[in-house]
């Protein structure tokens, strides 16, 4: 009796999980060709752009942290004083324009008429308030061009002036998105600005306003109707979502449920799957680059022997890094210091120690680390991030290159949280291996690697590296703002870094991004993290 | 029996307030500076700045003195700000809390039902190809990782057959009424499956062996010699006995759930408990740790409670003292 409903229910459970299993995938969804050739080339206005960050924000005030994911998702709340092109350029954003004294030291900005969320106009003690009260004290990326600042003077309301105390190469690009937004001083005067309230309700004169932030689901921003820049933006309203799995970020950015997918949320193995997707954006080209660096420790055996250090330059092989850690997908190998997409620096005369085995192990004989009983000369530890899974797989092809060379290396995963103590301010390491940024300029993004001063500043000289010609050299390349000049201190610096090697470029890489075909309007920011310029995509 | 409630009711305090310390120990103690995660990497910050952030958050003073003034608050019932996200731990927690509730609940529930029929089913026609098919499927669903599973749920069922959402709660077109409910149904029928499976697992082959066990029993056969039905000796006789360990399992179960089902969360974008753990564990970020674990263990003790309360109930045997 029980048996034959039982046995019924059993064979239509397994029919229905046989023809799941039969019916195979369907194919994703794309953009249809015919749509595609009918999308017109001028931006329609409306609608909704899903974008995702892969965890909470820590704050919403952009000015007193340099957490990515509040960067991708807050920055379109806000104004700068400039802001970077497509192509590099300083572009005008809440300046309208500007001039520079014949000195180099003396910035003069006339600003737009523009508004704050809540109405009220942003003026020139706004970017006083903001530059010294705020960013200037706490924004990790505008403290140290602040440092040059000798004052800021607000003459009327629409005028600012910054006065250098010796001309900076990089001051305008630090005024920009990634280093600076100007706050509004009538909310934060008066107040802590990293505890004040207003920071988890953000309030600035960009083009998106902020509309609602539900921890751990999403952040909503709606569209600025008052913002000073006519047409843009189009989208009526932006959502990130939070979605803290690189898996499950592709599958959805596959099934069409999110629109736009940021390089530094993708992890390397599923950029050919993405590529596949038809009709798919890929950005790879106008990214500021990032070097997989590989940073000896030079306070401490064996590393503080130059020797050493040149064997196991030689010992590594930076292709199998390209192929092995990325995937052959946007990394080169890189044959200085400084990464060949920086065309305006990178000195292509300066070479790299290329892959030499039996080189590497005749300079370990000669620095005294012969092969041992067990065939093994030095056993030496290589630390990393264990959340970023191209420093783990890049530590990985390190080790098995220098099995070849006789040298044992144990693999060391950290924990973020420990990284700044052990790493940069204990130098309790060996080797480290870690993805950074260029930020697009050799003085924001390599000189904190090798500099004197960048000692025990977080991601910065691990190394302990102190060489008064480079320092010497950095500094005139952040002194002057001729290109001649600048590119002659940079040669000079990768002359020395190849051969000083107190860290070794494992690859150079570029983020990918990646965009549904029907958003129009892709373009990107070269310059610090990529983000997609929100406010200038629209749906086709 | 009221004075063995009460007796229970009087140690709850106390078990809760040893775990807090305990737990207090152990993540201070751990390796990791929840001052270097606020202020993120690449930071050239200076050092004060860093000092006058630690002792802020009184990160300055001596564990002794911050275990302390955290039990003080503990006994206020505060349980203080995040360190990362500058909000009430008790309102973040709360705020997650209905989501985990749902999710687990909606797993619990269909685990504890499918796995129950499964198993007397399965008792029932011990020995046939179903009984062993279903045994085979019970081992394979309790081994396979819950990660793994999650992905490829949402690779097949929600890539490429499309017929459920791949993230989150809700989807964000701001549906209304009825088809808010739907939405969210839609969202939940795949984490929910995926962290239901190992629970199915679990539950059938505890019914089946407790059901095989007791239709081997000597008043079986009398039940069956008197005539009755073999409907009425399974439901009523066998089952009844085979569901004690069930809601022993279940009580434990709604304590591993509520501490979240991290990586299910974690896969399908859903905004728990789970995932606030984790991102709190990733922060450093203390106060939030502490309130997660002192609510889990407040609850882990009560449903146990409960559940021991119940078994005084279902079996008359028991006697509780």
């Amino acid at each position: 009796m029980i048996r034959s409903w039982v046995r019924a229910a059993a064979a239509l459970a397994a029919l229905a999980l046989v023809t799941t299993v039969c019916a195979g995938p369907v194919a994703a969804p794309a953009g249809s060709p015919a749509a595609s050739a009918a999308a017109s080339a001028t931006p329609k206005k409306g609608g909704t752009l899903v974008a995702v960050i892969g965890r909470d924000p820590a704050t919403g005030n952009m000015d007193i942290t340099s957490d990515t994911n509040g960067f991708f998702a807050f920055t379109p709340v806000y104004s700068s004083l400039v802001e970077i092109g497509p192509n590099g350029q300083v572009t005008p954003d809440l300046a309208k324009s500007w001039t520079v004294s014949a000195d180099g030291k003396r910035y003069e900005f006339k600003l737009n008429a523009a508004k704050f969320h809540d109405g009220r106009p942003v003026t020139s003690a706004d970017v006083k308030y903001t530059a010294e009260e705020v960013a200037g004290k706490y924004a990790p990326k505008f403290t140290p061009s602040y440092k040059l600042v000798d004052r800021v003077e607000a003459p009327d309301a629409s005028t600012v002036v910054f006065t250098l105390k010796q001309p900076s190469a990089t001051f305008l690009q630090s005024l920009a998105h990634h280093s600076i937004v100007i706050l509004p001083q009538h909310i934060y005067a008066g107040s802590d600005p990293r505890q004040n309230p207003q920071n988890s309700k953000p309030i600035g004169s960009g083009p998106f306003k902020f509309k609602e932030w539900v921890k751990g689901d999403h952040i909503t921003l709606e569209r600025n109707a008052d913002y000073f820049k006519p047409d843009v933006p189009y989208f009526d309203q932006v959502i990130f979502r939070i979605l803290p799995d690189a898996g499950s970020r592709a599958i959805a950015f596959q099934k069409g449920d999110i629109d736009t997918l940021t390089g530094q949320l993708v992890a390397r193995e599923q950029v050919a799957d993405l590529k596949k997707i038809a009709g798919v954006q890929v950005n790879d080209q106008d990214d500021p680059p990032g070097e997989e660096l590989l940073q000896f420790n030079t306070t401490r055996k064996p590393f503080n022997d130059l020797k050493v250090r040149t064997a196991f330059v030689s010992a590594i092989d930076r292709a199998a890094v390209v192929e092995r850690a990325f995937f052959g997908q946007g990394a080169e190998l890189p044959t200085t210091h400084i990464p060949k997409q920086l065309k305006l620096f990178h000195d292509t005369t300066v070479k790299l120690p290329t892959r030499d085995v039996a080189k590497a192990g005749s300079l370990l004989d000669e620095a005294g680390y012969p092969k041992g009983a067990n065939g093994i000369r030095l056993t030496v530890k290589l630390a990393y991030d264990q959340t970023n899974d191209a420093d783990k797989r890049s530590a990985e092809v390190v080790r098995d290159n220098l099995k070849d060379a006789a040298v044992q290396v144990e693999l060391q995963p950290l924990d973020s949280a420990v990284v700044a103590k052990e790493v940069y301010t204990d130098a309790n390491f060996d080797m480290w291996t870690v993805s950074v940024t260029s930020n697009g300029d050799p003085e924001l993004g390599i000189a904190r690697f090798y500099t004197t001063q960048s000692i025990k500043v977080s991601f910065g000289n691990a190394s302990r590296y102190s060489n008064p010609e480079i320092d010497q050299a950095f500094a005139q390349g952040a002194s002057t703002t001729d290109l001649k000049e600048r590119q002659a201190a940079y040669k000079k610096v990768q002359e020395i870094l190849a051969r000083d090697l107190p860290t070794l470029p494992l690859a150079d890489y570029e983020n990918i991004d990646f965009a549904r075909p029907d958003i129009g309007g892709v373009t990107q920011s070269p310059i610090g993290y990529p983000y997609f310029y929100i406010q200038r995509l629209w749906r086709k | 029996m009221s004075a063995y409630v009460l007796r229970r009711l009087l140690q709850v305090p106390a078990l809760v307030v040893g775990a807090v310390v305990v737990l207090f120990v152990l993540v201070h103690v751990a390796p990791g500076d929840p001052v270097a995660v606020i202020v993120g990497p690449d930071a050239s910050v200076p050092p004060e700045y860093l000092e006058e952030l630690r002792h802020r958050l009184g990160l300055d003073r001596s564990l002794v003195e911050q275990l302390g003034l955290y039990l003080l608050q503990f006994a206020k019932g505060d349980l203080g700000y995040s360190f990362y996200y500058h909000e009430p731990v008790t309102e973040l927690i709360l705020g997650r809390l209905p989501a985990t509730i749902l999710l687990m609940a909606a797993a619990l529930t269909s685990a504890t039902l499918i796995g129950v029929t499964l198993g007397v089913a399965s008792a029932a026609s011990s020995g046939t190809w179903l009984d062993r098919g279903a045994n085979g499927a019970a081992l394979l669903a309790f081994s396979l990782p819950v990660f793994w599973l999650g992905e490829l749920a949402l690779l097949f069922f929600a890539l490429w057959l499309g017929w459920f959402p791949s993230q989150g709660m809700q989807s964000l077109r701001g549906e209304s009424g009825f088809g808010a409910t739907l939405d969210l149904l839609a969202h939940l029928v795949l984490p929910a499956a995926v962290l239901a499976t190992r629970y199915i697992a679990i539950d059938f082959r505890l019914v089946r062996s407790g059901v095989l066990e007791t239709l081997g029993q000597d008043y079986i056969r009398t039940a069956r010699a008197k005539g009755l039905g073999d409907r009425l000796v399974l439901f009523r006789h066998a089952l009844r006995n085979a569901l004690l360990p069930i809601i022993t399992i279940t009580g434990l179960n709604v304590g591993f759930a509520l501490s979240g089902a991290v990586l299910t969360e974690v896969v399908f974008g859903w905004p728990g408990i789970g995932r606030l753990t984790l991102d709190a564990v990733g922060h450093r970020d203390y106060p939030v740790l502490m309130g997660v674990f002192a609510m889990v263990t407040l609850a882990t003790v009560l449903v146990n409670l409960v559940t021991d309360l119940l078994y005084g109930v279902v079996d008359p045997r028991v006697r509780l003292r």
